[in-house]
This record gives C-alpha cells, structure tokens and sequence, in this order.
C-alpha cells in the first residue's frame, strides 16, 4: 500500500471542504486514487470523470508534474510519496 | 524556453537595423520616465524602444485584464488594443482596478482607454467595443506582437488559441478561481497550446474572484509580456503555473503539445 498526497485545486475544494492536501493510501494507480476520493468526498468521481469513465477534458491530473494524459490515463500506477495534482481549467479573468 | 525576438508584425515595421534605429528613438523625457526599468540588466534603451514599437492585444480588461493594460501601459508598450463587450457593474468593482463607482454602465473599453491614457499620455490604446469569435478575431488581432487572454471564458480563449496559431503570434493564457490562478505561455509550433492543455471547457458558472487574485496573475502575465517583447529571461513555455494563495506556495507542471491535437497538430490544417 502506497502513502500519496493529492492536492485538489479550484472548484474540487467545495467537496473537500476546503482541504488543500488530501493524504491516501492507494493500492494500484489513479483510478483507484479516484475511488478512494470518491469514497471521502462524494460527488468528486462526477467532477473528474465523464460518463464514460473517462478523466475530463477541463481537468487535468499530474503525477509528479506529468500530466497522466501522457503516461497511462487513469491506469497510470502510484508508488508511495507520489504527488498528484488534480487541476480543473480556471476561466475567470 | 529562450526565444527570439523581434516578431514578424515588429520586424515590419521596423526594417532598419537594430543599432541604427535605436537612436534618437526613446525621448530624453521617455528616457527619465522609464530610467528604472531602463536600469534592468538586458533591458536597457533598445529594450525600451522594443516596448515602445510593440502592439499587443489584451482580451478582456477585466479582472487580470486591469492590472495587465496598467502594467503594460506605464512599462510604455507603445500600441495597446484593448478588446471587451462588456458595460462596467457594481460587482466588477473588487477586482477591476482601472473603473470606479463613476464609471457604472460605462464601455469599460471607453473607460479604460482614458483610464491609461491618463496613466501614460505617450502611448497610443486602441478600444474595440467588440465580442471576440471566430468572424471577428483576426481583425481584432490584426498587426498585433502578441495576444494576451484576459477573458472569463473557454470558448473565447480557443478561438484566441486559434488565431494566435494561425498568425504564429504568441498567446499568454491565464486563468484564476478564488485565491489560485493558473498561467503559460504557448509560443505555435513550438509549444503546447491552450487545446492541448485542456481539450475541453469547464462548466460556465459565476466564479468566486478576489481582486489581488487578478492582480498577481495580470501582474505575472504583465511581466512575462514584457520578457518576451524585449527578449530577456526565460519563459513560461511547456509549463503550466499554479498560484495557491491559500498555501501562498508557487508550483508549476509540465504541459505537453498533443500530437492530436484538433487546434495546433499538423494535420489540424491551422
């Protein structure tokens, strides 16, 4: 089991609460990542994925900096200490 | 990234050599005005008298869009055209720095302009009371150096996107939510653009927006403008800035072009 810290930005805090550092314990990748998210602040699976399951096109997740678009999407694996960064698209001017 | 200046609009305008046209360009008035930024290592007079020749568009003078056009404008970037179709309101007030309680239901391109006109009487703003779109932007962005976004929407920062990509100009995204903000700089061909970054629009909705939130990004979109028109520093290409003002912690990550992309790849025919 890997010890991860997910930072969630923008619009994703309503459902955290206003937490800025989420810690978790995820098993395998970012899919997983999702669950256990979605399990501690409901309605957050909704926010990052569409309907097809798959990551948003207005948000965007990085595993150390690297967008997971250019590594394996949601099956892109975690190792422990891990940083993942969930960005939605800011539009306000 | 290090890059190359001048652009191709400046280049125009400019055919003399560099070391000629310098002289007797920038004002002994101007030279007083500007001596602290003049002072800048790798600014200096020539990089004043490329900031006096540059023509930028601002998208929007709005939230970042105020403190982008004031900053520009007392920098003494010559030719500002601002671009906005909106009337000044009472809940714009805590973030638009450039309008007062005066100015309600104003153009805010008419207010602006006098705005920076008074601000600095030496450089020449142009105000178009205009929706950008995909009829209108390349009128709208037309001679311009560089496109800088200061919208509060997706769709118009693609069709910005666009246009930057079709007339190989650079286009400086922003983009801000609460106490964060988010900004790169997309150089076409070279870089990812705003598509690559994010495919697709977040849901439109009333935002949550503290006015120093849109001071720090236009400032930053300010300063990375000026970079670029002189041609010093490095620039926030191929990386995405994130500002936390919650955390106040700076952090940025790598952004990729996507060979597919449906705006800037090859086969899009841009």
């Amino acid at each position: 089991m890997n010890s991860i810290v997910v930072r969630i930005s923008g619009s994703l805090r309503k459902l955290t609460r206003g937490k800025t550092e989420i810690e978790l314990t995820v098993a395998g990748n970012i899919a997983d990542c999702v669950i256990k998210l979605e399990e501690q602040f409901p309605g957050m699976r909704e926010k990052i994925c569409d309907e097809e399951g798959e990551i948003r096109g207005a948000v965007n997740i990085y595993v150390n900096g690297d967008n997971v678009r250019s590594l394996q999407g949601l099956a892109t694996t975690l190792k422990a200490e891990d940083e993942v960064d969930i960005l939605p698209a800011f539009a306000a001017a | 990234m290090r890059h190359e200046f001048p652009g191709r609009a400046w280049e125009r305008r400019n055919p003399e050599p560099l070391n000629c046209y310098y002289i007797d360009m920038i004002t002994r008035k101007e030279r007083e005005k500007y001596d602290r930024q003049i002072r800048i290592d790798g600014l200096g007079t020539e990089g004043q008298e490329k900031l006096k020749q540059a023509r930028v568009l601002i998208a929007g003078v709005g939230g970042r869009g105020s403190p982008l056009a004031v900053y520009l404008a007392i920098a003494g970037v010559g030719n500002l055209r601002i671009v906005d179709n909106d009337e000044v309101s009472l809940s714009n007030l805590n973030r638009q720095p450039l309008y007062g309680a005066e100015d309600i239901g104003r153009k805010k391109t008419e207010a602006a302009e006098l705005r920076l006109q008074k601000l600095n009487p030496d450089i020449k703003v142009e105000a178009v009371f205009e929706t950008i779109t995909e009829e209108t932007v390349s009128q709208l962005a037309d001679g311009c150096d560089l496109i800088l976004d200061a919208v509060d929407n997706f769709p118009a920062r693609y069709v910005l996107n666009n246009a930057a990509i079709k007339k190989g100009v650079p286009f400086l995204y922003g983009g801000i939510y609460g106490l964060e903000g988010t900004m790169t700089t997309i150089i076409p061909r070279k870089t990812a653009c705003l598509r690559c970054i994010f495919p697709d629009p977040p849901p439109s909705e009333i935002f949550p927006v503290l006015g120093s939130t849109a001071g720090i990004l236009g400032c930053i979109q300010a300063m990375e403008a000026i970079k670029y028109i002189v041609g010093i520093g490095d620039l926030m290409t191929n990386r995405l800035l994130i500002f936390d003002g919650f955390s106040m912690k700076f952090r940025e990550v790598r952004v990729e072009s996507d060979p597919q992309c449906p705006d800037c790849s090859p086969s899009a025919g841009s």
